[in-house]
């Protein structure tokens, strides 16, 4: 023990040569500037104290003081949105409802790659593929468990073909678990519902 | 001379576009697709006098190794039948006894076999630098005036095929055009014109070049070597 | 690499290059290693090894495209390039054969610098679709590119564009995407080499060159699916499984083939309770890698016609009942029937585990009446007393080390099409003679027609004719008879005759080991069947006396036993995985689980067994087969003293040892009592000798899975289709030339 404060002093003595310590013996700081944000203390006993006391006291300055915050406030603009009539601004990253696009011709994006279903890390996408009937990659089957997600957006990451989308809506709670388990219908009804914000974000 | 140098350079952005869209048979289509006149009941059969030469070339080769002499019997076949239709590739296979993809192969890695049909006079008009050069796409223009084709296409009467190729390895003479198997060289649009009437009138137009040469002498007379060759023992040590 | 003629082959054997066959290493006394370096490291090879191979051996892996180790050497894809001290040029290392003191650097700026240029110039004209493509995540150039690639390239795709190819259309198995190739000619080859279908190859020049069949028409053969393994890009790939599953996604269960007696090795690629594809696992000693189409392509015949849930016959009409319901109907008909009114008949897709239990339940009620769909011939030398004569005594490796074959009323190519591959391998490599007595067929191969009738058998006994010459001075002839024309009434005689052409060409042998015999088997469940005991014939029932009362039918499909043999009031039970006809007389029907979906043993043609491990659950109300037994035995009241898969295999190592020593080969004995046993006859006999599949189409559609294939219903229509397409060739013949 004595060993090791022993070694400690001696790497302080090292440490103020190098001036990296305050000179004197002492590591204690002498801390003047600060504020006390404590209850004020009753008074300090002079009779200036007392006096300023009783006034304060007696003819509720503070009380004025907190009215007057709050007529002030009255004519400052409001911090709090109206929230469901009114909306803060999002950003372009934003990740919220996922949505399935298309091309402006109509036809779907999604090509069954699968590469959003294998780095998705809540394991919450489900997809199944086969080839349609005109020979193209399409899915059968694009499931998103939105109660899994956890909207780390690496699946519009993984889409090579910007299919799969985190949209700006993030106001679908529903009353039961069944109706956060999107299929491919709800996600391409997403995409056609969101497309114009989608597109505009992507920009 | 610069002025049309620049003048065909200036072509030549228009002409690669042209000879990309216009690849003849030799190169074209690698696939093979039936048509009315190229099926697999195409008639085709060796004839006595082909077979005499397709045995000769066959004995060439040690038994075992017959099927080295594909090329060979391939253009007996083509000079027999024109062209060469996929029934005479069968032929070739049977005749061989090798498998017919193996034939294939060949037929279609070498430009000279037409796997499509071509006139009587299947005319090749060299394209490349030194020919273009010297006025190739003349030629070309000369012969489509005339006969009123394009390369890779055939007259209606079935005697003649124009098409574009690669350097035919006569550029001294250039430019020049390539008949069945006779090079026709240092032409002009006229010569074109002549050699075109000529062979409509069923003569052999005069093969080589056409502007009076030999062969690739200068045309203004030899400019080195003009000196009486020198005897035996020249330059050698008197004491030899 | 082709069979080269006489002359020159023995020229070129001894600079054979070594394979990693057995065989291989067998040639001449051991030639003296020479040494190389890879990367400093000092090793010692054979010389007429190639350096990759070299590099393989100190664990360094380089990278290829076209390079195959079953496969001649191209040496077109150069992605191989390394460094070789002193050599002014990278060298293609699967090409070059290694030289004493070679220094080769396979991680040097040059070599890396020579693979990201082969890499660059190769994704010139590759199309970026690895989303949409099948290959993606198996892809040998997604992930060599990743590997050794550069990770950029100077390809202006605006100014020049990418190839671009037709796609071909190689019939219902193959699907092509010729955009993707990159020309490593691995399909041709094993197309020309393996399959000994010379119907790929290259036609064009430069950047025009397309892999293909020129002409339009179907990869006829009963191995093309092996060209999707071997494409190592998405070019080639697996039409029925297109775009159904990625492989990360599966699992994988190895296991065992049953489609035919060979037993090839498998991996079965799962994904929830699906079996997606079926791909093949190395095994040298029994399918080297391939597999047949019928192994590969069968998956989608297991969901469908299967046997959901237990059913009665009730008033003419199956109804769907519960388990306890269904086997105690069964049970009690099994405890009413009087012994010698009951029978059970397995069908040729039966695990061995179902095999001892239903033997074992039947005896208990003290029945013997067992009996094979699959027919032999039991009378002569011993029958099937003695294993010698129902199984390949001399391996399916033996083909490689075999240097005279007598093929006797078999088509191999289609029956076993992977064993004909090895034939076809011994035939070019090794120079095997063959020989076959039976309807002529195209195997791939040349072979002396011996005759179509088995009188030619006598022929050969008496030495007559040029194949009894080359047979008698082989030094291992090999006789493999199918078991298809043992069947019948002239089989047991057929069979003697064999015996005996064996034992004259045994009689000079110096190895005792070599037993000459070899019997193909058909269905991969037969030699297990015989080994434990089972009868292989159903004559017995067909009899006319219609005495049994109760037929147990195990997974017999093959409509062995009709109505019409048994009587109308015989209860038949039926029990098995497909809905076909077994299913179709039955009374009860019990649900069984196909290979697929069941840990059980299969006893190979050579007698080797393997065990198959489940991939998947059966579907609906099925069960694994032994235990559908056990829970009868227990009803009926004799409980079968097993319920474990372990005490199963206890059981079954009572039965025969060798049923549990997985993976090896119990060679059979008493060949000398079996020939003893033999009736040896002087009078030929009379049997036109025809294989039941004889061409493609005949190919397809053998068992109860495959019959309820779709797939292989289209490629029964694609294969008649190409019977008239004008641009096929007609069989022919295999000479030397022709393979070239």
């Amino acid at each position: 023990m004595t060993s090791q404060l022993g070694k400690s002093r001696a790497a302080m003595e090292i440490l103020r040569r190098a001036r990296l310590l305050p000179s004197s013996s002492s590591v204690t700081q002498n801390r003047t500037i600060y504020k006390y944000v404590g209850e004020n203390v009753e008074s300090d006993g002079t009779l200036k104290g007392d006096t300023s006391r009783a006034f304060n006291q007696l003819f509720l300055v503070e009380l004025f003081r907190g009215m007057g915050v709050v007529a002030g406030h009255i004519f400052m603009e409001p911090a709090t949105i109206n929230y469901p009539f009114e909306k803060g601004p999002l950003g372009a990253r934003f990740r919220g409802e996922h949505a399935l696009r298309r091309y402006p011709s109509g036809e779907e994006r999604c090509i069954a790659c699968k590469l959003c279903e294998a780095i998705c890390p809540a394991q919450a996408i489900t997809i199944e593929a086969e080839p349609r009937p005109d020979g193209s990659r399409r899915t059968t089957r694009y499931d998103i468990d939105m109660t899994k997600c956890i909207y780390c957006g690496l699946c519009q990451e993984a889409c090579p073909v910007d299919a799969i989308v985190e949209g700006p809506n993030f106001e679908y709670s529903t009353e039961t678990h069944e109706e956060l388990l999107y299929n491919k219908e709800k996600l391409l009804s997403n995409g056609d519902r969101w497309e114009p914000e989608i597109a505009a974000n992507i920009q | 001379m610069a002025s049309t140098v620049r003048a065909s350079l200036g072509r030549m952005g228009r002409l690669n576009v042209q000879q990309q869209s216009l690849r003849f048979s030799s190169s074209g289509l690698q696939v093979h697709r039936d048509s009315a006149e190229n099926n697999a009941s195409t008639r085709f059969t060796f004839t006595e006098d082909s077979m005499k030469k397709v045995k000769a070339v066959i004995g060439i080769y040690p038994e075992g190794y017959h099927h080295a002499a594909v090329m060979p019997v391939l253009d007996i076949a083509q000079r027999q039948h024109g062209w060469l239709p996929i029934s005479a590739m069968h032929e070739t296979a049977r005749v061989l006894d090798m498998p017919r993809m193996r034939v294939y192969e060949v037929a279609t890695f070498y430009t000279m076999y037409n796997r499509t049909p071509v006139g009587k006079y299947f005319m090749q008009v060299c394209a490349t630098t030194p020919c273009m050069l010297r006025g190739a796409e003349s030629i070309t223009e000369a012969i489509t005036k005339k006969l009123g084709i394009k390369p890779g296409h055939t007259t209606d009467d079935g005697l003649f095929t124009l098409a574009e190729v690669e350097c035919l390895g006569a550029c001294v003479n250039a430019p020049m055009v390539q008949i069945n198997d006779d090079y026709y060289e240092d032409l002009t649009t006229k010569d074109m014109d002549t050699i075109i009437d000529e062979l409509k009138a069923g003569k052999k137009p005069k093969k080589g070049p056409w502007s009076g040469r030999l062969a690739a002498e200068p045309l203004t007379g030899l400019t080195s070597l003009s000196e009486e060759p020198k005897g035996p023992g020249f330059g050698m040590q008197s004491g030899f | 690499m082709y069979r080269v003629p006489q002359l020159t082959r023995l020229a070129t054997t001894g600079a054979r290059i070594v394979t990693s066959s057995a065989r291989g290493q067998q040639t001449a006394a051991a030639p003296e290693k020479i040494e190389v370096f890879i990367d400093g490291k000092k090793v010692l090879v054979e010389p007429g090894m190639t350096i990759l191979q070299a590099c393989a051996l100190v664990g360094v892996d380089i990278p290829r495209f076209c390079y195959h180790d079953r496969l001649s050497i191209a040496g077109n894809c150069r992605m191989c390039l390394v460094e070789v001290e002193k050599s002014i040029k990278p060298v293609a290392s699967c090409a070059m054969p290694v030289m004493k003191g070679m220094r080769v650097k396979t991680d040097s700026p040059l070599t890396k610098k020579a693979r990201e240029g082969v890499m660059e110039f190769l994704l010139v004209n590759h199309p970026l679709d690895c989303p949409i493509c099948d290959q993606g995540g198996e892809c040998d150039l997604q992930d060599q590119s990743m590997g050794f690639g550069s990770d950029r390239g100077r390809h202006q795709n605006q100014y020049d564009g990418k190839r671009a190819v037709e796609d071909k259309n190689m019939g219902p198995l193959v699907k092509t995407s010729m955009n993707r190739c990159i020309q490593c000619t691995r399909c041709i080859r094993f197309a020309n080499e393996v399959a000994g279908v010379p119907d790929l190859g290259s036609t064009g020049r430069g950047n025009d060159m397309q892999i293909g069949t020129y002409v339009d028409k179907f990869f006829a053969s009963e191995l093309s699916g092996n060209v999707i393994d071997l494409c190592p890009v998405g070019a080639l790939t697996n039409k029925p499984y297109s775009f159904m599953a990625r492989p990360w996604e599966t699992r994988k269960t190895e296991s065992v083939d049953v489609m035919d007696a060979l037993g090839s090795n498998i991996v079965i690629s799962h994904r929830t309770g699906e079996v997606m594809r079926i791909i093949p696992r190395m095994n040298d000693d029994v399918n080297e890698e391939w597999i047949s189409d019928k192994t590969r392509f069968v998956t989608d015949g297991l969901k469908r016609q299967r046997l959901l849930a237990p059913m009665i016959k009730e008033g003419g009409q199956l109804k769907q009942v519960d388990w306890e319901e269904a086997l105690y109907v069964v049970a009690r008909k099994l405890r009413q029937t009087p012994a010698d009114q009951i029978a059970g008949v397995a069908g040729g897709l039966v695990d061995t585990e179902a095999l001892v239990a239903l033997k074992d339940l039947l005896n208990r009620f003290n029945c013997e009446n067992l009996y094979t769909e699959e027919s032999f011939p039991t009378v002569n030398g011993g029958g099937i007393d003695l294993r010698t004569n129902y199984i390949m005594n001399d391996r399916i490796m033996g083909v490689e080390d075999s240097d005279a074959l007598l093929l006797i009323g078999t088509n191999p190519r289609y029956e076993a099409p992977v064993f004909n591959a090895r034939i076809r391998k011994s035939f070019i490599h090794y120079n095997l003679d063959v020989g076959l007595i039976g309807s002529p067929v195209d195997l791939t191969y040349d072979y002396d027609h011996v005759g179509t009738n088995a009188k030619a058998l006598d022929d050969l006994l008496a030495g007559k004719g040029s194949f009894a010459e080359k047979l008698k001075s082989a030094k291992k002839p090999m006789v493999v008879v199918g078991a298809g024309v043992l069947q019948g009434p002239q089989g047991a005689a057929l069979l003697a005759k064999v015996h005996q052409l064996a034992d004259q060409l045994r009689s000079k042998q110096s190895d005792k080991s070599w037993k000459v015999v070899n019997v193909l088997q058909r269905v991969a469940g037969q030699v297990a069947a015989l080994d434990i005991g089972y009868k292989p014939s159903v004559e017995a029932l067909r009899d006319g006396k219609k005495s049994i009362k109760l037929l147990f039918l195990l997974g017999a499909d093959e409509a062995s036993v009709s109505r019409r043999d048994i009587g109308s009031d015989t209860f038949v039970v039926y029990q098995g995985h497909h809905g076909d006809a077994g299913a179709e007389i039955a009374d009860v029907i019990l649900p069984g689980a196909a290979y697929t979906e069941k840990e059980s043993t299969y006893v190979n043609t050579e007698g080797r067994s393997q065990k198959t491990l489940p991939a998947v659950q059966p579907p609906g109300l099925a069960r694994v087969d032994w235990k559908i037994l056990r829970a009868l035995s227990e009803i009926a009241g004799k409980a079968l003293p097993y319920s474990s898969i372990q005490e199963m295999r206890q059981r079954l190592a009572q039965v025969a040892p060798h049923l549990t020593r997985y993976g090896e080969v119990q060679e059979a004995n008493y060949l000398k009592q079996s020939m003893e046993l033999t009736e040896k006859s002087s009078s030929a006999v009379n049997a036109e000798l025809k294989p039941a599949q004889l061409e493609l189409a005949d190919f397809y559609m053998t068992n109860s899975i495959t019959r309820a294939s779709p797939t292989m219903a289209e490629c029964v229509r694609a294969a008649r289709k190409h019977q008239q397409n004008p641009h096929i060739e007609q069989p022919k013949r295999h000479t030397a030339a022709s393979a070239m």
